[in-house]
């Protein structure tokens, strides 16, 4: 998957799950902490990885899945492409 | 808010500066604080009293709670009525209970009466009496086991440093440290005030006058408490498992080691806090196991619980405690009746009966 | 000795902080300072159980090496993990749990559990359940590779020890304190400034407010329920729950002043809980080291496991905050709170979500959400609960729970009134101002208001903090000082 897809995918479900079409403007910078920015609550983040993993179909690095490598869009992206079996 | 912007410039001089003013505010407030609420004289404490019987060859001692600060009186006239022949030592040890009479009596009366007794010229032969000034809220053990107050009242740095040694720094011996710095500063308002609270009063009738000091509503609340609380003492196993008076039978044993009368003296309360349900409960079950040892030990109960003269009004805002006047009025009373024979301890005894 | 007392105050930290001061400014020398404190702080509470500590650092620290150098054998990495995890959990639940399971294992047989309970009593070792959660997530992030495993002893030991977090917490996690420890820590006058002004705070929310209120209306409603009106049992409630905050929220903030000190910063554990407007948002305002350590040890890992527990978030918080519950005490009320406090946070889930799907379909939702009136209603119906919910967290027994339950809803036997003087009622006003200056200091009036006083010249400022000590002492209650938390 490319990395524009994702992040059309992640946003979709933010607007459809938190911000009812408002995630886009609020998302003014990729690199902004959303946890810091109430972007999305640690909660969220759970719904979020559960919802990557089903649509995806794989299963994140537990290693690696911290609140510092997964606090923000380019880190959401990183993460999941460069995950072994995201869909090319 | 504890995220300061950071200072700029010489950023130590500036804090050099703000502790300097710190300690200048603090000490200017104290001064001028203390125009309006002078600090007390210190209380006898067990540690003065513990000075005057070694060096005031008394005929008895009275050891009992901060309750025994009272007793001064009764000193005094008894001195009084028989011409400085007949002397008692007044041993106050706040906040005590039986377990912490046992404390002082066995760490520091008892060492002390050894040693004297061992020397070529003692200087307690005379003492015959020990009154030992108590009441139900003594025989109720604290939570922990241990009177919380001994070492800020009756240790030595000896007592202190073996206890560290042997426990920690624990809360209970914490009291020692407290109570030697709480005395290097008696002279400031601000230090000496804490946990007594006549400053906030002073500073209170200073701007709003006597009035909301105490309503009639919380004076009638505290009576209340106080009567619940005694009433509650029943059920409280701390008041009902006896360890407390199994502290009196060591007291008993070293009376008749060191061939002492025994005195017990069931200090008044205040009439207002007892309700007939508290005297026939909590105050009748302490008082019933006190005859019950007496009558095995054959010593002497003076109970002035209810029956001394003593009224409301003889009672300090505390309710526990008795005023000065009360004092006189409960020495008078107790000289006429129960503890009359203290008059006689001197030999020949000096017959100035009130 | 605690971070209120005397000693604390006059000798420890003075003495302590010069020789930090003095000492090379290296690593090594800095670290063996803070062990040298540590050790004694820690041994001023119970002497008796320091080897228990001493073993817990030793073993954590060699099974994190090992767990480093079998990274290449999957089976006894995981062998060495597992065998640390159980040693510390096991020493937790064996010193602090045994004797309440052993009695109510007993009670539902019909036995008389006393005398177990009582044989499996043991003294706690100060501040167990807060380190014993650290050296957890220590293991986990080492076997994990988040974090590379201490090869220094020293610092290993100052990560668990040190002294300002000891007896409770905050929860420093393994990436935001081994750094700080591992380099040399230059004393800024700014760090001095800024340690000074939490500990000013820390100590008034703790002594002013906390002990200040809970003498004057707390302790007199909870001492006796039976006997207090409704109104009564009300005031004492709430003054409970500004009492907990202070008391918890002032250590943590006078923890985080005296690690200043000495050039080393603690996480904070509270922002303005009480602006909260959901129990979640609660929960990530008060206490946040342990919440934060709950939801990424226990919730995150379960909820998205590919087990049982995947996507079920109601359980999920059930379970973690049952577990929140017992970690808080070994007693059936702290249960209830905890699981009361899970199903709370459910319900509102499932509240949430609902709402969220009347967002989806029609915006009109979006707008009322984010209403004046509904943040409101929302911030009173969170605030409430809170508040309800600590008459289990009070309470010390079920008897007590059920007493108090009955004084709130009008039945109590007398229903008389806690009547506190004018004098005492000042004095309550004045804990009450401290406590708003705290609350009003997470808001951005307050930062600009603090701003602005930070520009004063320093002799003003003097002045200013000079009062604020005078106002201590004349009106701190002596004879109290004890931390509700240290007991957890």
């Amino acid at each position: 998957m490319h990395s524009s897809e994702l992040r059309e995918l992640i946003l979709d479900w933010l607007d459809d799950n938190y911000h009812f079409g408002d995630a886009r403007t609020l998302m003014h910078d990729d690199n902004m902490s959303w946890l810091e920015n109430g972007i999305l609550s640690s909660l969220g983040f759970v719904q979020l990885i559960l919802f990557l993993e089903d649509k995806l179909g794989l299963v994140l690095d537990r290693d690696r899945l911290t609140r510092e490598n997964f606090d923000g869009m380019n880190k959401i992206l990183r993460h999941v492409l460069g995950q072994k079996g995201t869909p090319a | 808010m504890s995220d300061l912007a950071p200072e700029v410039g010489s950023i130590w001089r500036n804090i050099a500066m703000i502790f300097a003013a710190v300690v200048v505010t603090v000490f200017a407030a104290d001064f001028l604080l203390r125009t309006i609420c002078p600090p007390i004289p210190p209380k006898m404490e067990f540690s003065d009293g513990f000075s005057e019987f070694v060096s005031g060859k008394p005929n008895a001692l009275v050891l009992g709670s901060s309750h025994a600060r009272a007793y001064v009186a009764l000193q005094k006239k008894v001195s009084q009525f028989t011409s400085g022949q007949v002397h008692l030592s007044v041993l106050p040890l706040e906040w005590g209970k039986l377990s912490s009479y046992q404390w002082a009596i066995e760490n520091r009366i008892a060492p002390y009466l050894e040693q004297d007794r061992s020397s070529a010229n003692p200087q307690t032969s005379q003492l015959r009496h020990l009154l030992l000034v108590t009441e139900w809220w003594d025989g109720c053990s604290p939570d922990n086991g241990r009177a919380v107050n001994i070492p800020a009242r009756a240790w030595t740095l000896k007592h202190f440093v073996s206890d560290v040694i042997k426990e920690g720094l624990t809360d209970f011996n914490r009291s020692y440290l407290t109570s030697q710095w709480s005395s290097l500063w008696r002279w400031t308002i601000l230090w000496s005030d804490r946990g007594i609270g006549r400053l906030p009063r002073a500073l209170w009738a200073r701007a709003k006058g006597a009035e909301g000091l105490e309503t009639p509503e919380s004076y009638q609340g505290r009576i209340i408490w106080w009567q619940n609380m005694t009433e509650g003492a029943f059920e409280d196993p701390n008041c009902k498992n006896g360890k407390e008076l199994e502290a009196l039978d060591h007291i008993v044993e070293f009376t008749k080691k060191f061939n002492l009368e025994l005195t017990v003296v069931l200090h008044p309360r205040m009439p207002s806090t007892l309700t007939v349900t508290a005297k026939s409960t909590t105050l009748n079950r302490f008082a019933n196991e006190l005859h019950k040892r007496a009558v095995v030990h054959g010593f002497r109960i003076v109970d002035a619980t209810v029956t001394s003269p003593l009224q409301d009004n003889d009672f300090m805002s505390d309710f526990d405690h008795v005023t000065e006047q009360g004092s006189v009025t409960l020495a008078d009373w107790a000289l006429s009746s129960g503890l009359s024979f203290l008059l006689t301890l001197a030999e020949p005894a000096t017959q100035r009966h009130p | 000795m605690n971070l209120g007392s005397i000693e604390f105050f006059v000798l420890f930290l003075p003495l302590g902080w010069l020789a930090y001061l003095l000492v090379p400014r290296t690593p090594r020398f800095q670290n063996a300072v803070l062990v040298v404190l540590s050790t004694i702080f820690y041994l001023s509470w119970t002497p008796s159980m320091a080897w228990i500590m001493a073993l817990s650092i030793s073993v954590n620290f060699v099974a994190a090496l090992a767990m480093e150098r079998l990274r290449t054998s999957p089976g006894k990495h995981r062998a060495v993990f597992w065998a640390a995890i159980v040693y510390n959990t096991g020493q937790l639940v064996f010193l602090k749990y045994a004797g309440f399971f052993a009695a109510s294992l007993m009670e539902l047989m019909g036995s008389d559990s006393t005398a177990t309970r009582s044989s499996l009593h043991f003294i706690l070792p100060i501040g167990i359940s807060f380190w014993t959660l650290q050296l957890i997530a220590y293991q986990i992030d080492v076997a994990r590779g988040r974090t590379a495993a201490c090869r220094d002893f020293l610092v290993f030991s100052v990560f668990v020890l040190f002294f300002p977090q000891i007896p409770s917490g905050p929860i420093p996690r393994p990436h935001q304190l081994l750094p700080q420890l591992s380099k040399s820590r230059h004393v800024e006058p700014s760090w001095i400034s800024k340690g000074a002004a939490a500990l000013l705070m820390g100590y008034c929310l703790k002594f002013l407010v906390a002990d200040g209120i809970a003498s004057v209306v707390v302790q007199p409603a909870w001492a006796d329920p039976a006997h207090h009106s409704a109104l009564s049992a009300w005031v004492g409630l709430v003054g409970y729950a500004i009492q907990i905050f202070g008391d918890f929220a002032g250590y943590s903030l006078m923890a985080i002043g005296c690690g200043r000190f000495f050039g080393i910063e603690l996480p904070q554990n509270f922002t303005v809980p009480f602006f909260s407007t959901t129990m979640a948002d609660f929960w990530r305002r008060w206490h946040i080291t342990l919440n934060s350590w709950l939801f990424d040890y226990l919730y995150g890992p379960l909820l998205t496991t590919r087990g049982f527990f995947r996507g079920r978030f109601d359980l999920g918080f059930v379970v973690v905050f049952g577990l929140s519950g017992l970690w808080h005490g070994a007693s059936w009320p702290f249960v209830i709170w905890g699981f009361v406090h899970g199903l709370a946070l459910a319900i509102h889930r499932r509240w949430d979500e609902r709402l969220r799907r009347l967002c989806r379909t029609n915006r009109v939702w979006v707008t009322r959400r984010k209403s004046f009136a509904w943040k409101c209603a929302a911030w009173m119906l969170t605030q409430s609960f809170f508040v309800v919910s600590l008459v289990p967290f009070r309470a010390q027994n079920l008897d007590e729970l059920r007493t108090f339950a009955a004084a709130l809803l009008g039945f109590s036997q007398h229903g008389s009134a806690i009547y506190p003087s004018g004098l005492e009622w000042a004095m309550v006003i004045a804990a009450l101002g401290v406590f708003a200056t705290y609350n009003i200091g997470g808001t951005a009036t307050g930062i600009r208001i603090w701003k602005t006083f930070l520009r004063l010249p320093a002799p003003v400022r003097g002045i200013g903090y000079g009062l604020v000590v005078v106002m201590l002492l004349i009106l701190v209650p002596v004879g109290t000082g004890n931390f509700i938390y240290a007991q957890f």
